[in-house]
């Protein structure tokens, strides 16, 4: 902490660091008390299904609410407006398939991870790896996407260096799930959106007063200092193409129901009836959060005008800080410094949470379901799991703060989120749909739908324009800066093909029969320890 | 991943009639609200790409159309999820419960 501080030079800076310290001790405390509870991998991966519909809402909206909802979303709407909002209601919306598809069968069917369910019916072995290798790639991008935004925002705000930022997150993200496994990840979920829920609402309605609470006038005041216009308020600004407007669209609509670190929550909760209460919960608390960053979004433009857009950043991820920093009297006064380091240090705890609880995920993919699923053939304790899961932390946390160091920093965390939303609804959301629906599924149509979700998302990814190397990345050979219109198709048809032009699969076949009733009526699901 | 005590028979619990009303019942739920929902969100993602003059049309101010969607999808999706839970509760939940102790003679 001293080399932290000794970088931090202004008495704001020094405020954000103390306060994000005070966050880092907190939730550090929570991991210890978690290293005591755990017993079982159940208590490692599901916090022993104890956690209440209530609870878990919150903690999903912690998990879902990231640095991109937050700093991304104000800042696209800065920026361009209308097709700001869109990106975080299409978020919003993934929940409605989510609940109705698949939020209590996956409670249900499910043990530790969102793999157990496509394992039940179809060939264990391929089904694991393949998931599994989803899983990682999807958290590989989400790591990329959150330091971005932890490494610009420190090294802007607080003047710490972009590396010591990252290794920061990474340690601090280590610790909690070394030591306290879901039970940790879980509550510091519930701290960071209690946190996050009260500074934007402290924001918003701030900014709301000085426009007589008429979020019209704000809207007015906003369009003119944008000078853009009436296209500031209409699509198009941010998405040129209108292909590619629906294609970001689809993607944050169908993203959320391939995400792993999203599903393996329904598995903490006691029951069915907790898995889709904690969802409505989820959406109310998410719904009301995408309100208030909607008048942040539109307040730092009405009051930063276009004089906010150098410090802002080329992404606009810096908006919603700044705009902290002048609602509190503005830069070098004292009102300006700690609402400016609450801010600041809020988002960081944001980011390190959503870190925290995607790496889980990828730990369990590879100690439960590579290690424990593939290599042991099940043979593997459960203790034995827990012990690969805490080395495997440790890996990742290397590999995802190398890919950090080298990932570049003038992204919008909200788009990066939006290329990961798409992976998952590409090669996941189809595979998990089908084996729960559809009796002649098997393992071949599964393999080859998260193949072909996967790669094409990917390929098309790197050969779009926001990747495809050269100045405006001019001839990118694909057009959408989102794949998922192209990609989530390709996956639901490369399921749907590789199943019919295989041999009918008997035990795949027999299997649904007992995944669908478990999956309905809850008879055999996994019960809350203690 | 094998239920305790004793396996129910799946086949015949799946083929069950009880357990195809309970099937179908949420079926009914679920595409009619999917439906809807995909109308409302389809509808909205096509016009944001093809109906961008429309979608800017003022209707109070500098809120326009595009700005009244967005928040109608979001009243949308609170009573897509309070309608679901509702249903859930009143009309799966026992149905569900009934059948599983059926199954496994209370034991679950």
């Amino acid at each position: 902490m001293t080399l932290v501080l000794a970088a931090a030079e202004h008495s704001g800076r020094v405020l954000s660091v103390a306060i994000f310290g005070l966050i880092l001790a907190i939730t550090l405390a929570i991991s210890f008390v978690g290293w005591r509870r755990i017993r079982t991998a159940s208590d490692y991966w599901s916090a022993g299904r104890q956690i209440s519909g209530p609870q878990n809402g919150l903690a999903m909206a912690g998990e879902f609410l990231s640095a991109a909802a937050f700093l991304g979303v104000s800042g696209l709407m800065f920026m361009d407006g209308f097709d700001g909002y869109l990106t975080g209601i299409a978020a919003l919306c993934s929940f409605v398939p989510l609940l109705l598809l698949l939020a209590e069968r996956m409670r249900n069917a499910g043990k530790f991870t969102m793999t157990d369910v496509l394992a039940f019916r179809l060939r264990e072995g391929p089904a694991r790896v393949a998931v599994a290798g989803t899983t990682l790639c999807i958290a590989a991008f989400y790591v990329i996407a959150q330091s971005v935004a932890a490494g610009a925002l420190f090294e802007a705000l607080v003047g710490i260096p972009y590396w010591v930022s990252v290794l920061v997150t990474v340690a601090a993200m280590l610790s909690y799930i070394v030591l306290g496994g879901m039970i940790a990840t879980t509550w510091v979920q519930i701290i960071k959106a209690c946190l996050l829920l009260a500074g934007v609402s402290v924001m918003a309605i701030w900014i709301l007063s000085r426009y007589g609470f008429n979020p019209v006038h704000l809207m007015d005041e906003a369009t003119r200092k944008s000078g853009q216009g009436n296209a500031y308020n209409a699509p198009g600004a941010l998405f040129k193409k209108p292909l590619d407007e629906i294609s970001t669209g689809v993607a944050f609509v169908l993203g959320t129901c391939g995400l792993p670190h999203i599903m393996m929550r329904f598995l903490t909760v006691t029951d069915a009836r907790a898995a889709r209460r904690s969802v409505g919960w989820a959406v109310g608390l998410i719904g009301v959060f995408y309100l208030f960053v909607a008048v942040i979004g539109l307040g730092a433009r009405a009051i930063l005008g276009k004089g906010g857009e150098a410090l802002a950043g080329k992404g606009g991820n810096l908006a919603a800080p700044y705009l902290a920093q002048h609602l509190g009297g503005g830069a070098g006064t004292t009102g300006g410094d700690i609402f400016f380091a609450i801010i600041t240090a809020v988002a960081f705890a944001t980011i390190l949470a959503v870190v925290a609880g995607v790496v889980l995920a990828a730990t369990g993919s590879v100690a439960h379901d590579l290690y424990g699923g593939v290599i042991r053939r099940g043979q593997a304790s459960e203790q034995e799991e827990i012990r690969v899961a805490r080395l495997a932390v440790v890996a990742i946390g290397a590999i995802g703060a190398v890919l950090a160091l080298l990932a570049g920093k003038g992204f919008n965390v909200q788009l990066l989120t939006g290329l990961t939303f798409a992976v998952a609804a590409s090669a996941n959301f189809p595979s998990l749909l089908l084996t729960l629906t559809w009796r002649r599924f098997n393992t071949t149509g599964a393999l080859a739908g998260v193949t072909v979700g996967l790669v094409t998302a990917i390929v098309l990814i790197v050969l779009s324009p926001p990747v495809w190397p050269g100045p405006d990345s001019q001839g990118a050979p694909f057009p959408l800066g989102n794949p998922a219109i192209v990609s989530i198709p390709a996956g639901f048809i490369a399921c749907v093909l590789g199943t019919v032009l295989s041999t009918a699969d008997s035990r795949a076949r027999e299997r649904y029969e007992e995944l669908t009733v478990r999956a309905e009526t809850g008879i055999g699901a996994e019960v809350a320890t203690h | 991943m094998s239920p305790q005590n004793g396996n129910p028979d799946w086949r015949a619990l799946e083929a069950s009639e009880e357990f195809g009303e309970l099937r179908a019942t949420r079926r009914r739920f679920v595409i009619g609200n999917l439906v809807v929902f995909a109308l409302a969100v389809g509808g909205f993602l096509v016009c944001t790409g093809y109906a961008r003059d429309f979608m800017g049309k003022s209707v109070y101010g500098s809120l326009t159309v595009g700005y009244v969607w967005l928040l109608g999808l979001t009243a949308l999706t609170w009573a897509i999820a309070w309608g679901y839970l509702r249903f859930a509760t009143r009309q799966l939940g026992p149905t569900s419960d009934a059948i599983a102790r059926k199954a496994t003679d209370g034991r679950r």
